[in-house]
Formats: structure tokens, sequence, C-alpha cells
């Protein structure tokens, strides 16, 4: 019971900048969708602004359908701005869960009391993925009440599909973060290896369209398991969650593999 | 005391060795400790001294699970240290030689979260400390001062009264009053029995606080003994006095004395075991007075320490 302490304890010392990441979000969904609103009229010549864009420019960015609800919210929400938002919350959480006491001399004493390492890594873990699950529902429930606003036909599961896509791609380098620090007590290179990771898949996955060797890749591709079955269109993608979180439960075994056998660093 | 001795150590280390993995994918290998066996039992201080980078903090930092050994064991209330089962760790205290502190938290809120995560409260005996070392349990923590997180440090170390209190320079950077309540606060663990593992660059606070004393030197254990055996064995300085002046060479070669040297009509030397075969030859060459300094702690720590190889 009482490492969940330690859960309270991260949760309580990030709370501000969680509360900036859910309001960022929602205020981000607003706008938006407020956009949207805008330009639904002229849907048509909107269109034929973003058709004349280059190719490649509305191949990498997925504008291939602009006008219609789902493919505004693909092109302007889930293809680029919120995944990156939720690998930036992953990175930095997921860096923290192991290495951060190590990183900042706080271990000593903590690992000193009668807590088992395995429990205090896993009070760490559920803080964060507390907070990746409470900014998915922050998206979600604006997704439901912004597009209700607005007469959208999008069955309010499609919402809940998206975001829980997206917090898994959260976890997933929250976990790659989470394991690294377990390796090294480092918070800097979990925290590079993480956001360098994430710009590898998040361009292979971009330019997929353009280059085969990168579309062959793409069944490995955390980032298109969150968003290659386009949630909002077609829901959540079991095959595609089952290797995301095949993939959270490896890195989470290798977390503790690591933390567990290895010397604390003063 | 004999009693005392019969039942299982409250530490037992045994053959313990721990190398570090360093270098590009730590393939290779520095020292930490190697071979250091020893005992501490209820009761005893143990002061631990040696030189930077002894291996002092090693023997600690293993002690506490926080490093794995590589050889040996460490047993602390007759659990291995490198198990699974941390509840031991309930009965210990400990103070690191940089103690890090979560510095966002307020005193008394990081206070409450220790003792939680130990499972108890202790509330009572931790007013009492704070006041007795003058720590206002308001304070945030990364606004203190160094002297100021030492406190926070010693009472998180001593709120729950442990069996075990394991001390890392704990006096660093306290100033003179809250050093004789640190000392105050040592004897009462000493009185009910707990016991304590000190480790310290200050002599005197080794001299005054321990009953035992264990010389790490080169990751090795150089010495274990009690301040009275420690005394007897270290080499005692002597001036002798004579009627006339005597040439320092009149003592080479008599038996245990070392390092002789003269000023008119003394010899200084130091002696190792028996004073007897000194105090023959200096009757025959005219003795009129002896006198025998102890040696301080300190002078017992350099002889180990030089001598060792």
């Amino acid at each position: 019971m009482t490492p969940w302490l330690l859960a309270a304890k991260s949760l309580r010392d990030r709370r501000r900048t969680t509360l900036a990441w859910m309001a960022g979000v929602a205020a981000l969904v607003a706008v938006q969708l407020w956009v949207y609103r805008s330009f639904r009229a002229s849907a048509e010549e909107v269109s034929g602004v973003a058709q004349a864009m280059p190719e490649a420019l509305r191949k990498i960015f997925r504008m291939e359908d602009y006008v219609s609800e789902t493919g505004y919210l693909n092109t302007e929400l889930f293809s680029a701005t919120l995944p990156l938002i939720f690998i930036s919350i992953g990175s930095a959480w997921g860096s923290r869960i192991a290495a951060e006491d190590e990183d900042e001399g706080t271990a000593d004493i903590v690992l000193s009391l009668p807590v088992r390492r395995g429990a205090y890594l896993a009070a760490r873990a559920l803080a964060s993925l507390l907070v990746l699950a409470a900014v998915g529902a922050v998206l979600a429930v604006a997704l439901v009440v912004g597009t209700r606003l607005l007469d959208f036909s999008v069955p309010v599961s499609r919402y809940g599909a998206a975001a829980w896509h997206l917090a898994l791609l959260g976890a997933t380098f929250a976990a790659l973060g989470a394991a690294v620090g377990g390796a090294t007590g480092r918070k800097g290179a979990a925290l590079a290896a993480t956001v360098g990771s994430a710009i590898v898949a998040f361009v292979l996955y971009s330019i997929a369209p353009l280059a085969s060797w990168a579309d062959a890749l793409l069944p490995w591709n955390p980032v298109q398991w969150a968003l290659g079955s386009d949630a909002v269109n077609h829901g959540i993608d079991a095959g595609y969650s089952v290797r995301s979180l095949a993939l959270v439960a490896a890195l989470g075994w290798g977390t503790f593999a690591g933390f567990l056998r290895r010397d604390i660093r003063a | 005391m004999g009693s005392v001795r019969r039942v299982s150590p409250v530490v037992e280390v045994e053959h313990l060795s721990k190398t570090y993995a360093s270098g590009f994918l730590g393939r290779s290998r520095s020292r930490g400790v190697d071979d250091v066996s020893f005992t501490a039992h209820r009761g005893d201080v143990v002061g631990l001294l040696g030189p930077n980078g002894s291996g002092k903090t090693t023997i600690i930092r293993t002690l506490l699970g926080l490093l794995r050994p590589t050889g040996g064991t460490a047993r602390v209330f007759g659990a291995d240290v490198a198990g699974a089962d941390p509840s031991w760790r309930a009965r210990t205290g400990y103070v690191p030689g940089e103690p890090g502190l979560y510095g966002t938290m307020r005193v008394g809120d990081y206070l409450d979260l220790l003792a939680g995560l130990r499972g108890g409260d202790g509330s009572r005996r931790r007013s009492e400390l704070c006041e007795r070392l003058g720590l206002r349990e308001e304070g945030r923590i990364s606004q203190l001062s160094k002297g100021t997180r030492q406190k926070v440090a010693l009472v998180q170390a001593f709120m729950h009264d442990p069996d075990l209190l394991v001390l890392d320079e704990p006096t660093s950077g306290l100033d003179p009053i809250v050093q004789r309540e640190f000392d105050a606060m040592i004897d009462g663990c000493r009185a009910r029995g707990a016991t304590v593992l000190l480790s310290s660059h200050v002599m005197a606070e080794v001299e005054r606080l321990a009953t035992r004393v264990a010389v790490v030197h080169r990751g090795r254990l150089a010495l274990v003994d009690d301040m009275e055996g420690l005394r007897s064995r270290a080499p005692r300085r002597i001036d002798l006095e004579f009627a006339a002046p005597v040439p320092a060479s009149a003592l080479v070669g008599v038996e245990g004395v070392r390092d002789v040297v003269a000023s008119r009509t003394v010899l200084s030397c130091r002696v190792v075991g028996s004073e007897a075969p000194l105090l023959r030859a200096a009757l025959e060459l005219g003795l009129v007075g002896v006198q025998s300094r102890e040696q301080s702690l300190e002078e017992v720590f350099l002889s180990v320490v030089d001598g060792s190889p």
C-alpha cells in the first residue's frame, strides 16, 4: 500500500504541467473545431487550396481529404499535432520513472526504506499511465463536446478510440524511456533515446507513402499502430492495440529487469 | 557483555567484495571493496575510518541493498541485503554522505512521506527531534541551508527509533551545538541497545562516539578492534631523558623500537609491542626519565594507513 504514496507524490509534483497539457489539448481541439466551423460553408474552395499543394506534402501530412469531418480531424489533429503531444508527455514521464530519483540524488534515502524496487517502479509507472489516461480522457471529452456543438455525425465511440490509440502511443514511448532509465539510471539518456526514437518513427511513418522501404517498415512502427488504422473512421484496431500493449509490456519487463539487478547510482 | 556477544549479530559481513563496471560497455572493472568481513552487535557503535575513496561508502551502500555485491554476503538482522524482501529496512535509519532530499516538498510533508513509506508514524519522536535540532517543519527543503538539510536527514533517520543506524558523514555542515545534540542522540541509541555504523572523517567524533573502529584502506578492512585494543596495538611515542647526550644510533636494533630521534639529552622513538627491551637498553645508557604519550586515534589511523601495503 505504502509505495502508492510515491505515485501520489509524482502526480502532485507534476500537477501543474499535467493540467497545462490537459488545458492545451482541450484548447487545441476547440480552436481547430472553430476554424472548421468558419470554413465549413466554403469547403469546396478550401479543398481546392489543399489539392493545390504539392502531392508529396499532401501525402506526408495525410491531406487527401481536408473537407469531410473525419478528414479534417485527421489532417489537423491526428496526423501530427496530437501524436506529438502524446509522445512528448510519454517521453517526459517515462524517462523519469526509473531514473529521476537517481539523477537528482534522492534515490538513496527512498530506496533504503522498506520499499521493494519493483513496487517503487510500479508506483511511478502508474502515475505516468494515469497522466496519459487523463490527457486522453480530456481529448475525448473535448472532441465529443466540440463536435456535438457542430453537429458532426461521427459516433462518440470513435473519439474514444482515437484517444485510446494516442494514449497507447504515449505509453509506448513512456515505456521506452522507463526501460532506458531503468538500465542506465540516467534521465538524460532515457529522454534522448526516447525523443530520438520518436523522431525516427515519426519520420518513417510520414515518408512511408513516398518511400517503399519506409512503407515496408510500417508494420513495426508504433506510430503506424496508433494512426494507421484511422480510428476516427474505423474505431479501435485490436491488432494494432495488441502490438502496442505487447511492446509496452516487453519494455516494462525490461525496465524491471534492468532496475532490479543493477546498482543504484549515488 | 559476554551474553550479548552470543546472540546473532545485527550486521554480519563475510568476504564482501564489490567491483564496479566502468569504461565502454562496462568492460573494465574498478575496485570498490575486496574481501571485507566484520560484525556489529547490539549496542555497538562502529566507526568506519578510511581515506577518501577507500571503500567506506561502498560498504555502507551495499549493506543497505543499494549496491549489489559481486562476492561474499552481507546480512542485516539475519536477512540477506541482496534479497528481495526489504522488510528489515523498516528497522534501519540511514543518512547518506550527500543526502538528496525532495527539494520541492516542505520538511513536514517529506518526513510524513518517509514515515508512510516505512509504514509507521513516529510523529511524537519526530517533533522531539525537530525541537532538539532546531528544525522547523514548515520550510521548503530547496530553500534550506546545507546544515539544515543535514538536520532533516538526521531526523528522518532517527525518527522511528531504528535498531540500526547507518550514518555516512552525518555531521557534515552542522554547527557545534547541533553536533553536541547529535552526540547525545548517538548515546541515547547506544543506551537503548541500537547498533550504529558511523563513517566519518572527523577523528575526534569517532573517538568520542565509537566503541569499535574499522579502518578501511584501499578497499580492504585493514583493522577492526575496540578503542583499547586499537591503542594497545598501535605504536606508542616515548620520550627518554638521559643524564648526558646519547646518539640515536644507541637504540638502533632494539626490539620494537622505530623512528629514533635525538635531541640533546632526549631520545624520542615509537615502540610497537612490549616496552621492556627499550627500557632495559635505556637503563644501561643512563636513563633518568620516561614520558609515554597515548596515541590519538588520528595517529593510530595514520600508522595503520601508512603501514599498510
